[in-house]
């Protein structure tokens, strides 16, 4: 952390807290920290339901109903986008900072041609006219390889299949040369060939444009192959964060092992597969101290007490009590 | 895309009641269009008077002059015709105007949630607790008679219906994926609301919207019948009929003797109101996904 203009977002101490129908708050997500330089991937990766998506909206403030950000700041180049008042954040937002869905068929609207949803950032956020817009969103389409981009802008989402809707998708969040992405499993709903294009695509895209992208995933072989550095997320903390090298071959925290672990190898012995035992805690009811403890091989007395911070080496950090040795882990990077 | 759009209006036409709507709803537009030359008003003199055409009070009946009659000394084809306006203009500003605001207080609500949502659904509530004919008359009799009148009387307590279902369906849309993303490029509530929420929710709203057009109308015309509606011999469907009060019974024996006063201004309202839920019904079937095949 040295050099901090490298940086262009910072979060620090995030908390996000929903309001459960007893009016309870339950801490989503609890302090999460981390930065990201420019023109890096940095994949916050972990199970369904640890905080990701959430967290990913945050950064926005793009969480609606009873989500609240609860603590902690943001900073983008310096200034804190949670302080910041309404009007500047939505100029931020498809602007400096775009989005990519999960789900590329309900995230388009069904109402209005590709061409329509695509220029709609560009003449919110630059000026053009819209003649101009849709000569620039032809020129996107082209970019993400879809076929004749000119007759696609006249067409409704309906009409495209799921991968050149999410191709389209990546169009409309490019279309104002953000330097963030947030990318929010961007393939999760696609087949394994179309991912591939997709991921692909994404990178040459990232090269070309110089962007940075926070990746959302639970898929490692994603994270293998996209990432620089690694943010592994469980039940709204961050438990350990690195490079690939550092995650894949010198993993810490007991958690991110039994995920590395559960990845099928074709190495492997027959039986059955490696899995974490037990399933993610319910947010209303995070365990007391470390919160894998109830699910960890290495539990012990000192689990039930808060565990802190561990610096390994260079940008490697741990949240756990009993961090595992560097040298005995077998699993490799991809 | 303009294929399916041109299926879109052929099937909206040519469905049977689709069909039968449409054509009704343009014979009114035709009569209201060219009343000034089907019945021909005095020169000099406001048209929506219905001019005096006999001196006794006694009703006729249809004759080669006066082909539906005269009521009340007035031509009942003369009071059919300009009523057409008077029906359209009743019908549709208020409407118009009841559904947009319905439209403002839902779509706030439903979008905004929360202690705004709670306010103004209680406030829908409370006039939904009124019954609405009740709640005209008296509203009607206190602003006094005359077509202005009555339209505010019904704007006031018919806005409450497009407000509950624009509400009940931008809860379901706000939830969507597309709306998130639209906010992710930096759109404002006011353009989520305008060009992302309320194009997937309006059609309900307006297939309502053209269904109660014709309830609308009957209710104006009860108002009139009651004598506080329309002012008196103003063209208007309610006030014909408000003349046959008093000879709704009939007379020496005959039940039915004075039958041209009721069916004439009676069938142009049935009618109308025919056209306009046919055109709803038609609209239904053409944009309720429910309904597709």
């Amino acid at each position: 952390m040295s050099v901090m203009d490298n940086y262009i977002l910072q979060v620090h101490g995030l908390q996000v807290t929903f309001t459960d129908i007893e009016r309870n708050e339950i801490h989503v997500v609890d302090g999460v920290s981390f930065s990201i330089k420019q023109g890096e991937t940095l994949a916050l990766v972990g199970e369904s339901g640890c905080g990701k998506s959430v967290t990913s909206l945050a950064l926005l403030r793009l969480l609606d109903g009873n989500g609240r950000i609860r603590g902690g700041n943001v900073l983008w180049q310096g200034r804190d986008i949670l302080s910041l008042p309404l009007r500047e954040v939505r100029s931020l937002r498809g602007r400096e900072i775009a989005m990519v869905f999960q789900e590329p068929s309900s995230a388009l609207n069904p109402v209005y041609t590709i061409g329509d949803q695509i220029t709609e950032s560009m003449l919110r956020h630059q000026k053009v006219s819209p003649a101009q817009a849709k000569k620039q969103a032809e020129e996107m389409l082209r970019l993400v390889g879809i076929p004749e981009p000119r007759k696609r802008l006249e067409e409704y989402p309906h009409a495209l299949s799921g991968g050149m809707k999410q191709r389209a998708m990546i169009a409309m969040a490019l279309s104002c040369r953000p330097r963030l992405l947030i990318a929010d499993e961007p393939t999760t709903s696609l087949d394994v060939t179309i991912q591939a294009q997709i991921l692909e695509l994404i990178k040459e895209l990232q090269k070309r444009f110089h962007m940075a992208i926070l990746l959302i995933t639970h898929d490692l072989g994603i994270v293998a192959n996209m990432a620089d550095r690694i943010l592994i997320m469980y039940a709204g903390k961050v438990v350990e964060e690195g490079n690939k090298q550092d995650i894949f071959r010198r993993a810490a925290h007991p958690y991110t092992r039994g995920l590395l672990n559960s990845i099928p190898r074709m190495d492997q012995a027959k039986g059955t597969f490696a899995s974490i035992p037990g399933t993610v805690p319910d947010p209303a009811h995070f365990p007391e101290g470390c919160r894998f403890h109830n699910r960890c091989g290495e539990f012990t007395e000192t689990c039930l007490s808060e565990p802190g911070k561990i610096h390994l080496e260079n940008e490697h950090f741990v949240l756990c009590h009993y961090p595992l040795g560097q040298k005995t882990l077998g699993c490799r990077a991809k | 895309m303009t294929s399916e759009r041109r299926q879109l209006i052929r099937r909206l036409f040519l469905s049977t009641s689709g069909f039968l709507g449409f054509s009704l709803l343009a014979f009114f537009c035709i009569v209201a269009l060219c009343a000034p030359w089907l019945a021909p008003p005095p020169a000099g003199r406001d048209p929506y008077l219905m001019p005096v055409v006999e001196w006794s009070p006694n009703p006729q009946p249809p004759s080669s002059e006066y082909i539906f009659g005269v009521a009340g000394k007035r031509n009942i084809y003369y009071g059919v015709i300009w009523g057409t306006r008077s029906a359209f203009r009743v019908g549709i500003t208020v409407t118009v105007i009841s559904t947009m605001f319905g439209l403002l207080v839902g779509a706030v609500g439903g979008y905004f949630g929360k202690i705004v949502d709670e306010v103004l659904m209680r406030i829908t509530d409370i006039f939904l607790a009124i019954p609405f004919l009740v709640a005209a008359v008296v509203m009607a009799t206190i602003l006094g008679p005359g077509l202005d009148n009555v339209i505010r009387a019904l704007i006031f307590f018919s806005w409450m219906f497009p407000a509950r279902l624009i509400r009940g369906n931008i809860l379901q849309i706000k939830e969507e994926q597309y709306i998130t993303a639209a906010r992710s490029v930096g759109v404002n509530h006011v353009g989520i609301i305008v060009r992302h929420v309320l194009p997937n929710s309006i059609f309900p709203v307006l297939i309502q919207a053209s269904m109660r057009m014709g309830s609308l109308v009957i209710t104006a015309a009860a108002l009139s019948f009651l004598g506080i509606g329309a002012r008196e011999n103003y063209a208007d469907w309610g006030g014909l009929l408000n003349y046959a009060r008093n000879w709704m019974l009939g007379g020496g024996g005959e039940v039915l003797r004075y039958w041209y006063m009721v069916v004439f201004p009676g069938a142009a309202m049935v009618l109308f109101v025919l056209a306009w839920n046919l055109v709803g019904d038609a609209l239904r079937d053409v944009f309720d996904p429910r309904l597709k095949v």
